[in-house]
């Protein structure tokens, strides 16, 4: 190489330049997908009608929900249950139960009367988005990429922080009406300053969820050497202490009723804190066995920010307490940085302000993108393969992500409820609906070169508007009906997709005009080296080189 | 202008770069975290504890190392430092799990 020394920050420089470019698209979706996972369970109830229904006056309790599934199931025994309980953002009981034939039962049933609420016929945004956010739904690979992600996200929010001279200039400084490469300079400039806090610690706390099984991986090669060396399980005591279990006794035993169980539990932990709280989940393993264990959590408290720290084990044939969890202050660290990521306390301005934060690293991203390609369209005008390329992967993961998104909500609407194609079922076939649409937008992007940024704003303008009207067509829940039946989630993700539909309208109504202006600059500068002599006399002379 | 023969050597060698800090950089930060880990199991810190501390700080190595890593990237010997150190730490966490884990 001949390349000479840099100084440190041009180092930072051309790693924050280069690494951004290569993990674009992986950051573009995994933060895209967790801003739209703010909302998950909201866009749930869009995309699944029947859990459009109203809190009872009076709930039933999960003893009550249990014996709803037995009955359903009379021939199996139950040996494992999982059940979580109403609230207000998912107004229903999710129950999920193993039977000892290995048949299994998955079920949505209403809090009040225990009827199941139908079958789940879409994975929405709590199947599919949110998987989407951590896992990219590829196994383990997603699971390694996204970790891969989240680590370089954090060196490039350092080495953003190092390669600007000006960082409290560039806090307030935004030139809209600046030539497009400095606007989008300095739109990533701000998203970047105002936001870093937010985007810094969203990093860090999403790396803390998985922390201990990110540190693990590489540890899981010396198993290639050694396949009896246990050195991937040191990280797993980071998790363990949580979590209690014992061998089934092979004996049967009478279950007692999990109800005092979990008002006992709230009593416990109302006590500790001081203030109301709820159990949200129960966990039961062996059951009707002498040694049942019975396990209530707080996995998600609506009042504090903490996830993933209230625990108590009851014995389920007595009724005894078997262990109650007290998290160790480091511990209590990783549940706050945990339940700030996952954000699932009550607070609804803070939400919104979650997704606008959210918004914001795909702003920061996106005008990563487009500074890059803008600055090397100049530069390297003789190699213009390379700056096509990055054009085709931003228009591809900017506007084709909203796209992609858009079609899934509309084919939601769209597909009767048992559709199914090529033994692919109606969750699955809105699944790819969803990566083909994102698929097609590349292809695009890569045919209509600029132009597709503006048609795609088109074709997201008209996705959201069309998604808003199926909705009212297909379930009678218009903005005014939805308002009238407090369906809060419903409204906002309606009044969403109507904004989201404006801001597409108007984006494509500037890019025309832009456009337009380029064209009529073109004519006009055609039409002069024409009509003069030397200009005549130069264009034949270039078409002739 | 490089020559395409250069410029595409020049492509391979920097994505080499780019996985022996990047990726390769993961594993020295992970096996860094374990031996941290390990030392603080040894002077009395709760073995739950201790991996959980590290585990969360080993971001921060990583950050160090991706930016050391990339200080000089004409250098050969960072990312093979970066190699040979996750290689020498991995094993000697993988050497020393077994005392931890069964105390």
């Amino acid at each position: 190489m001949s390349e000479s020394k840099p100084g440190f920050r041009p180092a930072m420089t051309w790693l924050h330049s280069w690494a951004g470019l290569v993990l674009g698209l992986l950051l573009m979706t995994i933060w895209w997908t967790g801003t739209l996972s703010v909302f998950d369970k909201e866009i749930d109830r869009w995309m699944q009608p029947e859990t459009r229904i109203a809190a009872p006056e009076q709930r039933i309790s999960a003893d009550a929900i249990v014996e709803r599934v037995l009955t359903e199931r009379p021939d199996g025994t139950l040996s494992s249950l999982l059940i979580y309980l109403p609230e207000e953002r998912v107004p229903f009981y999710e129950v999920h139960a193993e039977f000892e034939n290995a048949e299994s039962y998955r079920g949505r049933l209403h809090p009040g009367t225990g009827e199941e609420l139908g079958d789940e016929v879409s994975l929405a945004a709590s199947g599919f988005l949110y998987p989407m956010h951590y896992r990219l739904h590829s196994g383990a690979v997603g699971y390694i990429a996204v970790a891969l992600a989240t680590f370089m996200m954090m060196v490039l929010l350092v080495t953003g922080v190092v390669i600007h001279r000006k960082i409290f200039t560039d806090f307030f400084t935004f030139r809209a009406n600046r030539k497009s490469r400095r606007s989008t300079l300095d739109l990533h400039n701000v998203t970047g300053t105002i936001f870093l806090p937010f985007h810094f610690l969203i990093c860090l706390s999403g790396f803390a969820i998985f922390a201990g099984w990110y540190a693990s991986i590489p540890l899981s090669f010396v198993q290639l050497a050694d396949p009896e060396n246990r050195a991937v399980e040191l990280f797993y005591a980071a998790d363990n202490d949580a979590y209690y279990s014992r061998e089934a006794a092979g004996e049967p035993a009478e279950m007692l009723a999990m109800a005092p169980m979990v008002a006992q539990a709230e009593t416990i932990w109302r006590d500790r804190y001081g203030v109301e709280a709820k159990a949200d989940r129960i966990d039961v393993t062996h059951y009707g066995d002498a040694n049942a264990v019975v396990e209530v959590r707080r996995h998600f408290p609506s009042n504090r920010t903490e996830a993933h720290r209230d625990s108590i084990n009851f014995d389920g044939a007595t009724g005894a307490v078997l262990t109650n969890f007290e998290a160790s202050p480091l511990r209590k660290t990783r549940t706050w940085l945990e339940g700030f990521h996952q954000v699932r306390f009550d607070h609804w301005p803070i939400r919104w302000l979650y997704l606008v934060a959210g918004l914001s690293g795909c702003v920061l991203i996106g005008t990563g993108f487009l500074f890059w390609a803008a600055s090397r369209r100049r530069k390297e005008a003789a190699q213009p393969f390379k700056v096509r390329l990055v054009d085709t992967i931003a228009v591809g993961s900017i506007t084709g992500l909203v796209l992609a998104t858009g079609a899934f909500l509309v084919v939601n609407r769209v597909l009767p409820l048992d559709a199914a194609a090529l033994g692919i079922e109606r969750a699955g076939l809105e699944v790819r609906c969803f990566f083909y649409v994102w698929l097609l937008t590349f292809v695009h992007a890569a045919i209509r070169k600029q132009r597709a940024w503006m048609e795609q704003c088109r074709a997201i303008a008209v996705l959201a508007v069309s998604a808003v009207a199926l909705n009212w067509l297909t379930t009678g829940d218009h903005l005014l009906a939805a308002i009238g039946k407090d369906l809060w989630p419903i409204v906002g993700v309606d009044l969403s997709l109507l904004s989201t539909a404006l801001i597409a309208a108007l984006a494509a109504g500037r890019l025309r005009s832009k456009m337009r202006q380029v064209e009529e600059a073109a004519v006009a500068t055609h039409r002069r080296d024409m009509g003069s002599p030397s200009g005549a006399a130069g264009t034949v002379a270039n078409r002739a080189e | 202008m490089m020559p395409v023969a250069r410029r595409v050597g020049y492509g391979i060698v920097m994505a080499l770069r780019f996985f022996a800090i990047c990726v390769i950089g993961w594993f020295l930060a992970s096996g860094v975290a374990g031996l941290a880990g390990i030392a603080l199991h040894a002077v009395g810190v709760p073995l739950s504890d201790g991996m959980l501390a590290t585990s969360l700080l080993s971001y921060i190595f990583y950050i160090v190392i991706v930016i050391w890593g990339f200080v000089d990237r004409t250098s050969i010997w960072r990312p093979l430092t970066v190699v040979g150190l996750a290689a020498l730490t991995i094993m000697a966490a993988g050497a020393l799990a077994p005392g931890v884990l069964d105390t």
